[in-house]
Order: structure tokens, then sequence, then C-alpha cells
């Protein structure tokens, strides 16, 4: 399996701060890759400018081998897919009507909603669980329905690539844990690269099988989250002192906190 | 797929319906039967029949195509803007269109330039507008408070300039301000209706692009949409309309507001139901206020945006006080 995405050398930020500092790392075909880092790190920038929201003062970003800059907007919406962390929607469509919105990119200007769109909805929403919420306005769903109504628009657009910027953060731990359930389901079923930003560092752990752990617009560390989830790892980033155990049934690191008074009596 | 049939044929109903009571109504009042002659023969000398052909049609059409026009304006600002708030007079966007034509009319053109200037005011008022509500610290009820700021702003402006050229007319001018269906030009009329039309017909075309534009300019961008172009193209659509509407009609408030949002009650929003809707309800409204207009102080004429106006103006109240569901303030 090849790259499907390569970030060199990049560079960028807002108003001429720079918030990226020179990060450069390859996302594998099919993979699950989780970004990490403390607030402030630069996760949601990074994510920002994959997606073309922000351009970079330097460096390149390739899609399939392609400067993304090169793509047509309609072009690269056929085949990256981002989920923000909460979207704001005025109106009161229903959930169909705003799944279908996915098929977007895929219509010509003269071109009517056919069978295959269709179908390519009634699987994403089939896949995401939401079937049966077709009928019902978007903003009278809780807040996790909602997340994977949102997740189903993006899968409609038969993406290769998924980016997600903490999709979880909004929700308790029963949608945390179905919604990259989901995710985890899809990259392996159907072929689909997904590139995450998580702050919990423990469901970036079970989940994700490449880290990136970003500090200070650098990555500090990446690899398998065994290599980056250490303790000391997560001291320098962090600053925080924590102990790391192995999850006994997965094997993947966990990460415990350590609270003041305990650290004291030690 | 049912449900939309039925909401066309009923707007379709209320819209002949309105069409046969402005044709019935006003100074003199018409039968239906005499309504039926008048219209079978269009050559015929009878007062009925030139009163109809003569007065009635040429305003009848010209406020089916003012009211649907503001009413599409309207929707699309709201979904553009994503502030369910706005329509041309709110965001004054009309008055800026008015001093448009005011400028034409100072400069002594005519025809085709009482149009273009109104859409350059138009223009001119939507960069103001668009500009203020894309700096980070306005909200949505700033950005209509600077829609009214720039309202009386602009109609003061108007007053002034034909103050200062024609204190004669300065009466009619304030009548025009208030909007009203009663002093346009019939030579006017085929222009602007084209224009109405065209633009009408370019914004339904572009529903599926105006639905994915709520959703913000990333998630749009990020769906497919070239945002930045697509904008343009949109507002420069409902600046063409407004500013015809403006051109013959004055400012006529409210329409949009109130047509989309009644509409969206059983439609929902997606726009290629929403904006069809919005034209045919909103030319059945502004021909029956124009009715209303003719007839409540008979023989006297109140501009018709008195009547929009007081319906407009206890919807808005409405609107902001269960404003919680739109999330704005």
């Amino acid at each position: 399996m090849g790259n499907i995405l390569e970030i060199k050398n990049l560079v960028c930020g807002y108003d001429g701060k720079e918030v990226i500092k020179d990060v450069s790392f390859s996302v594998q075909s099919a993979s699950f890759t989780g970004i990490i880092g403390p607030n402030g790190a630069g996760k949601t920038t990074l994510l920002k400018s994959i997606s073309r929201i922000i351009r970079p003062s330097r460096g390149e970003i390739y899609f399939q081998g392609r400067d993304i800059f090169d793509f047509k907007i309609k072009e690269l919406a056929r085949a990256v897919a981002v989920i923000p962390q909460s979207l704001q929607i005025p109106f009161s469509f229903t959930v169909e009507e705003f799944v279908n919105m996915g098929r977007f990119s895929r219509l010509g200007r003269f071109q009517r909603f056919g069978r295959y769109d269709r179908e390519a909805v009634a699987g994403a929403l089939f896949l995401t669980d939401t079937l049966e919420l077709k009928e019902r306005k978007i903003n009278e769903l809780s807040e996790g329905e909602k997340q994977r109504v949102i997740i189903a628009q993006g899968l409609a657009q038969e993406p290769q690539l998924l980016l997600l910027d903490e999709p979880t953060s909004h929700l308790d731990i029963t949608h945390q844990v179905q919604i990259l359930n989901l995710l985890k389901h899809l990259s392996v079923q159907n072929n689909l690269t997904v590139l995450i930003v998580l702050h919990d560092l423990n469901l970036a752990s079970e989940f994700c099988k490449e880290l990136i752990l970003l500090h200070h617009g650098r990555i500090h560390k990446e690899g398998r989250p065994q290599e980056v989830l250490t303790y000391q790892n997560i001291e320098d980033v962090y600053k925080t002192l924590v102990i790391v155990k192995e999850n006994p049934l997965s094997h993947k690191p966990y990460v415990f906190l350590v609270p003041k008074e305990i650290k004291a009596v030690r | 797929m049912k449900k939309i049939i039925w909401l066309y044929l009923c707007a379709c109903l209320v819209l002949i319906l309105s069409c046969v009571f402005s044709l019935i109504l006003g100074p003199a009042k018409f039968s239906l039967k005499e309504l039926i002659a008048a219209l079978l023969n269009p050559h015929n000398t009878s007062s009925a029949s030139l009163i109809i052909w003569q007065i009635r049609i040429p305003r009848l059409i010209l406020g089916l195509l003012v009211g649907a026009g503001l009413s599409v304006c309207g929707a699309t600002l709201q979904a553009l803007l994503r502030n369910p708030l706005a329509e041309p007079y709110t965001l004054g966007i009309s008055s800026g269109a008015a001093l448009g034509v005011a400028l034409a009319f100072a400069l002594n053109l005519a025809g085709i330039s009482l149009p273009l200037f109104a859409f350059l005011g138009a223009v001119l008022s939507i960069v103001i507008v668009y500009n203020v509500a894309s700096w980070k610290k306005f909200t949505n009820s700033t950005l209509i408070l600077a829609g009214v700021i720039l309202n009386s702003f602009f109609s003061s402006l108007v007053l002034l300039l034909f103050g200062l050229l024609k204190s004669s007319k300065i009466q009619n001018t304030i009548i025009w301000l208030m909007g009203d269906l009663s002093s346009f030009s019939q030579s006017q009329l085929k222009l602007v209706a084209a224009f109405i039309i065209l633009g009408i017909s370019l914004l339904i075309f572009l529903g599926r692009d105006i639905n994915v534009l709520t959703l913000g300019d990333e998630k749009a961008m990020h769906l497919g949409i070239d945002v930045e172009l697509m904008k343009k193209i949109i507002f420069v659509l409902a600046s063409l309309v407004t500013g015809a509407c403006v051109a013959v009609s004055g400012i006529i408030g409210f329409i949009g507001l109130l047509i989309p949002h009644f509409i969206r009650q059983f439609s929902g929003p997606e726009h290629r139901v929403l904006l069809p809707l919005s034209a045919i309800v909103g030319a059945a409204f502004l021909v029956i206020c124009d009715s209303l207009s003719r007839t409540l102080i008979a023989p006297l004429e109140l501009p018709v945006g008195v009547v929009t106006g007081i319906c407009g103006g206890f919807f808005f109240l409405l609107l902001i006080t269960k404003a919680k569901k739109w999330e704005i303030f």
C-alpha cells in the first residue's frame, strides 16, 4: 500500500503567526492515524491546511501524489471528506436532505439526483446507523445523533480520505466509542483512510494504528501507540506526571493521571 | 413528493384568487361577471375593459413580479448570510438601490439606466453588509443593526438629492420611499420583468448550491463548492432582482422576511422548493396588499409599503421574541 497523503516541510498559520513549524509526515492508504497534542499544539491548524481552508506559507501537501492546490475544489471533495468539531446548521433540514448534500461534488450542474446517488446516501445512513432518523429534522437530534449524521454526509461523498477534527469531544463515552468503532470498521472494511485529531489520549491509543504527537507546531514523536504514548513523551509535551500501563485486553498503552496529593505522599 | 405537489397546488390557487381579487377591487368595483366579460374582450371600449386592461393588469403584473422578486431575494439572503432576519429591506439593500435610482434621476437618465443604477446601488449595499458580516465581532443582530442604519442613511440621501434638485417632487419621493406600485411607467415594465424573471430563474437553478452554502463556508467548500465565486454570483443575482424591484416600486419592506419564513414552515429549507414557492406566494401576497392599499382609505391610496410594513413589523417582533430557536442572539 502506498502513501495517500504526504506532507513535506509544512509551515502555516494565521496572519503571519506560524502555528505549524516544519511538519513532515505521510499517511498510508487505508490506515487509521491519530493526531494528538496539547491545546495550541497546532492540531486543528494542521487539519485545516490539509483540507485547504488555510494556505500553507511554505511546504507541500500531496494527495495521491498531486499537490492538493492543483485539485479543483469539486474534485477534491470527491476524494476527501472533512468532519468538523461542530457544525452550526441554521435551517432545519431533514436528515435525508442534509446527507443528500454529500453528493454535491458528484453531481453535474444539470444532473439530477439519480439512483446511484440515492443508494450511496442510503448506504451512508445504514453504516452510521441513522436510517431511522431519515425523516427527522437535523436540529432536533441529540448531539450524538447529529454527529453521526454529519459523518453520514461525509461518507455519502464516497471519499478515500476522511479527516476528522475531534469528532467526539462533545459526546459521552457511549457515543465516543460508538463513533470510533464505526470509523475503525470503515477503515478496515471499505479501505477508507482515516486521519483524526483526538483530545483523549486513551481513545487515541485504543483506536489508532499510528499516532502523531504534536508539540509547539512540530512533531514530537510519531509511530505506533506503544512508541508514542510513553510517560516520558507525555511528560515532555503535556508537562504532567502520568503513569502508562498496558490495557490487559487490547495490550495498548493506557495513560493514568497522577493527582497532586498522591505525588506528595510518594 | 406528494406533499410538494400539494404545496404547489395550494400556492397557485392562492395566486389565482389574489389576481381575481386585485382586478375586481379598486376605486371602481366590478362584479366577477364584468371582469370575465372585460377579460374576454380586450378591445372593447367599455369602461370596465379599459380600466382592467389599461390600468389594473399592468399594475397586477408589476405587483406579481416585485412580490416574487423580493421574496426570493429574502430567502436567498437568509441562506447566504445564515441570518433569519436578512432581507433586502432590513439589510439596507433596497435603500442602496433607491439611492442608485435617485442618482439616475439626478443625472437625467432614463430607460435601462434606472434598473442598472439601482443594481449598482444594491451591489454597493451588499458589499458593505457582507464585509460587516465577515468581521468576527459582528453577530447576526448587529448585522441587522448595520442594515437598519444603512437604510436610514441611504433614504436620507435620496431625500436630500431630490430636495436639492426638484423640491416640488419631495412628496412623491417620500411615497416612493415607502414602497409604491402606482407610479411606475409602463415602458419600464418589460425591461424590469426581464431582469426579475431572469434573476429568479437563475437563483432557483442554483438552489442546490444555496442549500450547501447554508452550512457555512468551510463545510460548503469541503462538499465541493467554490464558495467565494458562488457567493459573488448569487449576491449579484440578488442585487439585480432587488434593484429591478426598487427601480419600479420603491422600497417595499418585509416581504422578503415574511414570505420565506411562512413557506419554510411547510416546505422546509430545501431551496429548490422554497424559492419557487416563495416566488408564487410572495407575488400573491403583494398583490393582495396592493389591493388593500387601494381600498382601505378610498378614494385615496396608501403606499403599499404601509400595508406590508404593518404586517411585517408584527412578524419581525414575533421572530425576535422566539429567537432562541434560531440560536442567533
